[in-house]
């Protein structure tokens, strides 16, 4: 066991809770200084505090000792799960170009899923297909068990989409460009707001006109008009674009977060590999139109990586490059 | 009600401070310019207004500078004013009064409103003069010599002889049985010569009478009354007497001018036009100068201002008259609008903000409508601006108190005081009507076109053409486009009725050619308001991000 990995993760989940070591002391009858002591990696939790820190901090044992989230882990029952996303034989074609072949997908409620592919290959046609961004010309989707022609206004109130960079009104202020999307989207719950914007460290910029923020801030911006809707489908479509490593970890959290809190299902596509790996319960990739999913635990036998498993896939040897 | 939350965000996304500055600023200029150009358009040396008119009474005739600015006025407190009960009494009573619904139309009408009463009710003045001709204060009494009730050449009465006055009254009832025997024997003529104009040249009264009277028609089979207006305001240009050579006239019987192939020919100074074009036309002029007639009453008996009060060629203009130049604007309207309609489908789509309408989870054509809707109240809010912005400099240049007499409106059968202010405010939504037609049409270029280049040149290109359109219309002879609604986009030209008395030569003619009015105007500009925002509407639910 890593003695400091897991003291950096007790530290970190007590941050996340707004707890001190005080109150940690407190809750299990201890001194201040073992907590810190936990902390700085000097030595472990007892096992007969372990069950009652994952209480406080809501993770599993198992976790703790190992010093991270295992969401990889999870034991889903996908029998028992409602599907979020139901994509069956649809084909999409700009011109001659045959981009979507015979696509079928089901994504289940609370998972996170990664779509990974070649520029071009058709991963964000796929989501502006899921969305009736544009027009298909076979297959069936259905989102929330309803087709979004018949219910839209009901299904779209419950997903939140980031398609490529998002855009924003440049003229105005962050502030003015969330005021529109609560506008239009009937959010009123200003604390939330208000909560979302400072967790995505975009408090102190908000009044700035949005032609001011790095591309960043704008991805930040992006996450808050997503995030305040409280979606229950949240796509995104290579949303860790122009971040830089701490705001690709942000970002992660916020995700891990809000899919554990919220059970929120979330589809994500980026060139990020080992983000795709660190967080998805399942990996797609897409290559010439087709859908093929990855298959984690093979991987992990053979002690592949995600990397090479997708070159392999689509076709990128040493030979051919 | 998501429709009003996305119209809201519309006014988020446009009404920041730098939009309203220019806005603001464009239309003070506008304002400015406008009047600096009225003013000089009317030679005024010193600005009138109804103040000065209200002023004018029987004890300072004499003394008031401002009676040559209202001949009307100024004749009737000279001759009428201790008869006023009597002359309005008169006017009544007079003969087409009896069966003015059924005629209101008919040439005789306007011969007797224009030319006969004028002359009887000299007549009857010219009675009172010679018989009060002792009388000092008659003596100083102006008195017009071409029994022109509109015109405004004076001289003392002292100058004139009982002999003068009784030739006056001698020729009056001479011409006036003339007149009455030509519309009583029911000879109709169908007159058509050249636009008339002060400055032309009329032929003399006996002339166009041996021209009327060598056609006689022995079959009245056809005849449903045309009017020979032409013939009554010939008649009152006494003093205009050169001679028009006689080949430069036709005269023909409508059943003639019905079959006739004449066309427009404006090189030799004439102009033709089919039968029905100048039936409809006629009817216009005629339903207008009863109009005039009915508001002119009203405002002398009950002591209001009004424009036909003043002399057609005088300097009357007040705050009120410079206010209701605003439809003038119009077309600076229609820049700042297209500036505006032009942006609001395609910045969406090619900066991708469209993005955020799409996935609100409102319903495309809900979108679509708060837009456009967001395009019809912005374009209200202009007018409203201009409005109150030419409202307060108007009164600050020519002072405040016109602004405050009601509008007097005929509606038909009686006049009706209307306050000013709903007056401007009813103006403004009928104006607005072509100009919404306007947006839906840049609304449906730029959903077609997708860009701001072209929208926008087509755009300000149609802005600037509205405000010279009729000329257009007439010298390239694109009648075509009368049944469009291109030449409605200015509907100033149509609706006011005070600019009958100025209505230019080009408008005439045209609207002469397609019996053009308030009714065909509105109706053509709501079905293209229909016929665009539908195709947008289909083309903006297909679009693909």
């Amino acid at each position: 066991m890593d003695q400091e990995k897991i003291g950096k993760f007790i530290y970190k989940l007590r941050k996340e809770k707004g707890l001190t070591q005080k109150d940690i002391a407190e809750k299990l009858n201890i001194s201040d200084n073992s907590v810190s002591k936990w902390e700085r990696g000097i030595n472990i939790p007892d096992i007969s505090y372990l069950p009652f820190l994952a209480d406080i901090f809501n993770v599993t044992v198992n976790e703790l000792l190992n010093g991270e989230y295992d969401y990889k882990k999870k034991d889903k029952n996908y029998s028992k799960l409602n599907k979020v996303i139901a994509i069956k034989d649809l084909c999409k074609s700009y011109g001659k170009k045959q981009v979507l072949n015979n696509i079928n997908l089901d994504i289940y409620e609370g998972e996170i899923v990664g779509l990974i592919g070649k520029n071009g290959a058709g991963k964000t046609t796929l989501i502006k297909s899921i969305i009736n961004f544009c027009q298909i010309q076979k297959g069936e989707i259905k989102l929330f068990n309803k087709y979004i022609s018949k219910d839209y206004e009901k299904i779209m109130n419950k997903i939140a989409v980031i398609i490529e960079n998002p855009a924003f009104y440049l003229n105005l202020s962050g502030r003015d460009n969330i005021k529109i999307v609560s506008l239009l989207n009937n959010i009123t719950d200003q604390n939330y707001i208000e909560k979302i914007v400072k967790e995505l460290n975009l408090a102190k910029d908000l009044d700035k006109k949005v032609a001011k923020y790095s591309l960043g801030m704008k991805q930040r911006l992006g996450l808050v008009c997503a995030l305040i809707k409280k979606p229950k489908l949240l796509l995104l479509d290579e949303p860790t674009n122009g971040l830089d490593p701490i705001g690709i970890n942000e970002l992660r959290m916020v995700l891990q977060k809000i899919n554990q809190k919220e059970n929120t299902t979330i589809l994500i596509s980026s060139h990020i590999l080992s983000e795709i790996e660190n967080i998805c319960d399942r990996i797609l990739i897409i290559d010439q139109g087709f859908l093929e999913e990855v298959d984690v635990c093979k991987l992990k036998h053979h002690h592949k990586s995600l990397e090479s498993e997708f070159l392999e896939k689509v076709g990128v040897t040493d030979d051919n490059i | 009600m998501t429709i009003f939350k996305a119209i809201k965000c519309e006014f988020i996304k446009n009404y920041h401070l730098k939009n309203i500055l220019i806005i603001l600023g464009t239309l003070l200029l506008s304002v400015i310019i406008l009047t600096e150009n009225n003013i000089q358009k009317n030679n005024l040396d010193e600005t009138i207004n109804f103040n000065n008119l209200i002023s004018i009474n029987a004890t300072n005739l004499e003394q008031n500078k401002y009676l040559s600015y209202f001949p009307l006025k100024q004749q009737f407190y000279e001759f009428y004013y201790y008869k006023e009960k009597e002359i309005l009494e008169y006017l009544k009573n007079d003969v087409y009064q009896k069966d003015i619904i059924n005629r209101q139309n008919d040439w005789q009408y306007n011969i007797y409103f224009h030319t006969i009463l004028k002359k009887e009710i000299e007549i009857y003045l010219s009675n009172i003069l010679i018989n009060n001709r002792n009388d000092i204060d008659i003596q100083n009494i102006l008195i017009n010599p071409s029994s022109d009730l509109f015109d405004t050449n004076l001289y003392l009465l002292k100058d004139y002889s009982e002999k003068d006055l009784q030739n006056l009254q001698k020729n009056n009832e001479q011409e006036i049985k003339e007149l009455k025997a030509i519309v009583n024997s029911n000879n109709y003529y169908q007159y058509y010569s050249y636009n008339y104009q002060y400055d032309d040249e009329f032929p003399k009264l006996q002339q166009v009478r041996d021209l009327v009277l060598a056609r006689k028609i022995t079959d009245y089979s056809n005849y449903n009354y045309e009017n020979l207006f032409m013939y009554s305001l010939y008649f009152s240009h006494l003093e205009h007497q050169e001679l028009m050579p006689l080949e430069e006239y036709k005269i023909m019987s409508i059943n003639e001018f019905k079959q006739s192939n004449l066309k427009y020919d404006p090189s030799n100074g004439s102009t033709y036009y089919s039968y029905d074009t100048y039936k409809n036309s006629y009817k216009f002029l005629g339903q207008n100068a009863l109009a005039k007639k009915m508001i002119l009453e009203y405002a002398l008996q009950n002591n209001l201002p009004s424009d036909l009060l003043a002399n057609k060629d005088g300097h009357l203009f007040t705050a009120k008259s410079n206010v209701n130049t605003i439809s003038k604007l119009s077309f600076v309207i229609i820049l700042l609008i297209v500036l505006t309609s032009v942006n609001i489908i395609t910045s969406e789509f090619n900066k991708g903000t469209i993005k955020i309408l799409f996935t609100s989870g409102i319903k495309r054509w809900k979108i679509f409508l708060s837009k456009f809707l967001y395009l019809v109240i912005h374009s209200y809010l202009l007018w409203l601006v201009l409005f109150i912005i030419l409202y307060i400099y108007s009164g600050l240049k020519f002072g405040f108190q016109d602004l405050f007499y009601p509008e007097l409106i005929f509606n038909g059968s009686k006049v009706i005081e209307l306050n000013y202010l709903i007056y401007i405010l009813i103006e403004i939504t009928i104006i607005n009507i072509p100009v919404v037609a306007f947006i839906s049409l840049i609304l449906l270029v730029s959903t077609i076109f997708m860009n701001n280049v072209f929208p926008t040149m087509f755009g300000t290109f149609l802005g600037l053409i509205t405000s010279c359109i009729w000329f257009l219309i007439n010298e390239f002879h694109l009648y075509f486009l009368l049944y469009s609604v291109i030449p409605y986009f200015n509907l100033y030209e149509i609706i006011s009725v005070n600019n009958l008395i100025n209505i230019s030569n080009y408008f005439t003619e045209a609207m002469r050619f397609v019996s053009t009015s308030l009714d065909k105007g509105l109706i053509i500009s709501l079905l293209t308001i229909i016929i665009n925002y539908l195709i947008a509407n289909y083309l903006f639910m297909k679009k693909e991000i």
